[in-house]
């Protein structure tokens, strides 16, 4: 069964390096952000993978911090720190429609 | 098995390596922003791979959440200031590499010159060949293991990591907590933060997240801190897990922050190296020495000199987060 | 014995998924697209994964820890996802590869 585990980290390991790809080349900083957090939710598998494949249980706890930090990025991606945004980003130039961008209404 | 392990590590290098070879040639500042994180992540897995599992946690908490979300607030923040600059000149400056718009140039800017790279590949192979060299030549220990693990009762707690940092060399760990201290005094000393305004999401399902996540965070950073005296955990990892639960509030605010209170705060901030000394000298008075422990008081005194430096350690690092020493309370 | 056969069926399925993020992620040509694939990796692929380990586990504890480890990451990939969404929609940043 190790073997197994193993062989599945490392295909998981093998995946991040492949996700790389979109962090260097994906056009907006969506890309990245989101490859980040795909990269985040591997590394809690192949923890888990190797919390058994290397009988160390507390790899698991490592596995729970992870998922609980992998936001935190996230979270800081979008919410930048409360300055007043740049006049010259796109959302200024569509005052045209309306004085907020419309969002979607039926996921509330 | 043993082959597909090297085979992992391998693979594992090379992303490491990979990684931070792309972070470094980056152009982009967010794009090495996020490749930061990327190598935090397999930081992470190497620490696992060379059997350090309280150092994994470590990094993934600090390297890879908290460090990533400091890089990108301040880039955003960069970005938006040099962009005030920008439009409040009525004229173009000429282009200065040391000026102020270097560092907005610096997000998009043309590869670095050839020049550079033959000197820089020439140290790193010596630096690589002196390291090689010198590890080939060590001879095979034990290392402390064995003398640490003859010395387990004395130490009050069940983790070797943890008798090591908290007991045997307490001293080194204090001095740690002294400079994670200092470093945020040097932060504060740069200047001082407004009250943060309120800045609501737009939508239920980060409030509603968040909701969920802080007391999860706040559990697990208590149970790693518990976690610590016989199993991988600790007081910094405690403190950091609970130092990001802060981040989180912070960074999603429906309401004004108020404004910290600051001797409360600063109590606060101290109190690990304070309670850390505290303890010190009540061992030397007691006669044990600085910072010796009676064997039956190890482990009450470890509980609680963890308790403080988990409090400070996560008060540290939402300060470190905010930027500034609040204002209105300098004496 | 059958536990063993189990969890290797559920990993293998979750690896699948895995798989399928990935690819998603090198192959679709926007934003929106992307998130739709790494979302499932995160859910399904995680979800299969924990569930196959679950019978490996050692006792309740280690169930229970696992079963807390794919609400956490459920939680946070979901509301991930939808703020880089969010935030790609508002800021405008939409750039497809077609």
């Amino acid at each position: 069964m190790n073997v197994f585990y193993l062989s599945a980290a490392l295909f998981l390991l093998g995946t991040i390096l492949l996700g790389l790809v979109r962090v260097l080349r994906g056009p907006g900083s969506g890309d990245r952000m989101l490859a980040a957090q795909l990269f985040g939710t591997t590394g809690v598998t192949i923890l888990l993978l190797l919390s058994l494949a290397l009988e160390e249980s507390a790899l698991m706890d490592v596995a729970l911090v992870f998922a609980l930090l992998a936001v935190v990025a996230a979270v800081a991606f979008v919410r930048q720190h409360g300055l007043p945004e740049p006049p010259d980003t796109p959302i200024h130039s569509q005052q045209a429609e309306s004085a907020e961008p419309e969002e979607p209404n039926d996921d509330r | 098995m043993n082959g597909l392990l090297v085979l992992f590590d391998l693979v594992l290098l090379a992303g490491i390596v990979g990684v931070a070879w792309r972070c470094l040639a980056s152009t982009d500042l967010f794009r090495a922003a996020v490749l930061f994180v990327t190598f935090g992540l397999l930081l992470a897995l190497a620490w696992v791979r060379l059997e350090a599992p309280d150092i994994a946690l470590a990094e993934a908490a600090i390297g890879a959440g908290i460090t990533g979300a400091l890089l990108l607030v301040t880039l955003e923040r960069l970005r938006s200031i040099m962009a005030e600059r920008r439009s409040g000149r009525p004229h173009t400056p000429p282009p200065d590499p040391t000026g102020p718009h270097a560092l907005l140039r610096a997000l998009h800017d043309p590869p670095p010159e050839r020049r550079t790279f033959i000197p820089a590949l020439t140290f790193a192979l010596v630096v690589g060949a002196l390291l090689v060299t010198t590890l080939w030549h060590q001879p095979p220990s034990m290392g402390l293991e064995p003398v640490v693990d003859a010395h387990m009762d004395a130490s009050g707690v069940d983790h070797p990591v943890t008798a090591v940092l908290l007991n045997f060399r307490a001293y080194d760990t204090f001095l740690e907590l002294a400079i994670v201290l200092i470093a945020l005094l040097g932060a504060w000393s740069l200047g001082r933060h407004d009250l943060i305004p309120a800045r609501p999401a737009p939508g239920p399902i980060l409030p509603g997240t968040l909701r969920l996540l802080v007391p999860v965070a706040i559990v697990t950073g208590v149970y790693v801190l518990w976690a610590g005296s016989h199993a991988p955990g600790g007081a910094f990892q405690a403190g950091a897990i609970l130092g990001a639960a802060g981040i989180l509030l912070v960074l999603a605010r429906p309401r004004q922050l108020p404004m910290a209170p600051g001797v409360p705060l600063r109590l606060g901030i101290t109190a690990g190296v304070a309670v850390f000394l505290l303890v010190g000298l009540y061992g030397l008075a007691a006669g044990h020495g600085f910072l010796g422990y009676d064997r039956a008081w190890a482990y009450p005194l470890i509980i609680l000199i963890e308790v403080a430096a988990t409090l400070s350690i996560a008060l540290t690092l939402v300060a470190l987060f905010v930027a500034g020493r609040p204002a209105g309370d300098d004496a | 014995m059958i536990a063993n056969a189990l969890t290797g069926v559920l990993l293998l399925a979750g690896l699948v998924f895995f798989a399928a993020g990935t690819a998603g992620l090198l192959r679709f040509p926007d934003v929106y697209s992307r998130l739709h694939a790494l979302t499932k990796a995160d859910n399904v692929g995680l979800g299969l994964v924990v569930l196959g380990l679950m019978f490996q586990a050692s006792g309740p504890a280690d169930i229970l820890k696992l079963l807390l480890i794919w609400l956490l990451v459920l939680a946070a990939g979901t509301t991930a996802a939808h703020m880089v969404a969010q935030r790609t929609w508002t800021h405008g940043e939409f750039e497809s590869d077609r």
